[in-house]
């Protein structure tokens, strides 16, 4: 049913300094509230674990704690590239999860950074992550998802980062 | 009588509100092909009031003013708005705002009711719809 979700930006950092903040400062950027963390509105941190095998995590920080795993990283090469598992709480255990692919390539000064989220096909036609929408309805709201940390993520990068 | 309205502006015209204006002037006549007309700068340093031109039209936007209940799309937890912009050649102006650094959420593509769009992001998180007419593809009606 679907096609790969891909989005681009650019950011006035260097690679190695594009991939930290997305993996060890994820917790700056990503957007909290029901649209963007699977606790919804439960305080917690987005954490991810580096490396191979490290999990991406949004820890609770509110009386009832734990912590949800939205997926493993598969691929962690710092400054180029990162690929990590991605599912969400509708998501039957064992069901196959998508996968997202973060690309960091040098670009005038800074980077460009590709966010590509994949693997929508393996999932059934009636999935919740759907959330009903035919395509391009469903491509064209995850591309905004995507979009819409990414201001998050570039606003961090070259702003408020540099004054911590 | 004065002409209503007056030239080269159209009758309803976005007022956008960005934290950093000047550079979100910059950044929206480097990436999306706007034209400074004007601004004007408070004693304080932001911006009042400013005017892009895009052919015979014109965007305004300004500084946030707290106390008027304005605030950038940074500080939102959603949009409430968006911008709809028709383009003359929608793939040049793809990749100049991609090369310029807009965030661009969905590459330009057939929409069901006879129009190429693609969605860019500004720095600040304002929504941009840029289109241009094209036939309508049943293959795409169907799967809108």
């Amino acid at each position: 049913m679907s096609r790969s979700v891909v989005v681009t930006t650019t950011v006035a950092v260097e690679p190695a300094t594009a991939f930290e903040v997305f993996t060890d400062e994820v917790d700056a950027w990503w957007k909290h509230g029901p649209r963007y963390r699977p606790g919804s509105d439960r305080s917690s941190v987005m954490r991810f674990e580096p490396g191979v095998g490290g999990r991406l995590l949004e820890v609770y920080q509110d009386a009832q704690g734990g912590a949800f795993e939205l997926g493993r990283i598969t691929v962690w090469e710092p400054a180029g590239r990162l690929i990590f598992e991605m599912r969400g709480r509708d998501f039957a255990p064992g069901e196959p999860g998508t996968e997202v692919e973060v690309r960091f390539e040098p670009f005038s000064g800074g980077t460009r950074v590709t966010v590509e989220h994949r693997g929508w096909d393996a999932l059934p036609k009636d999935h919740a992550a759907f959330h009903g929408l035919g395509e391009p309805a469903f491509s064209n709201m995850m591309g905004v998802w995507w979009a819409d940390l990414l201001v998050a993520a570039r606003a961090w990068a070259e702003g408020e980062r540099a004054r911590h | 009588m004065p002409q209503n309205p007056p030239d080269g502006v159209q009758r309803l015209i976005p007022m956008l509100v960005y934290a950093d204006a000047p550079a979100a002037i910059d950044f929206l006549c480097a990436a999306f092909g706007f034209e400074e007309r004007n601004r004007y700068e408070m004693p304080d340093g932001r911006i009042g009031h400013a005017e892009l031109g895009l052919g015979t039209d014109v965007v305004m936007l300004a500084s946030e003013y707290p106390e008027f209940g304005l605030a950038s799309p940074r500080k939102l937890p959603a949009l409430n708005a968006q911008v709809f912009c028709w383009v003359d050649d929608i793939d040049a102006h793809h990749a100049r705002a991609r090369e310029a650094g807009a965030i661009i959420a969905t590459a330009p593509e057939p929409q069901g009711y006879g129009a190429r769009t693609y969605r860019a992001l500004d720095p600040e998180g304002h929504r941009w719809l840029f289109a241009m007419p094209g036939a309508v593809d049943e293959t795409d009606r169907n799967r809108a």
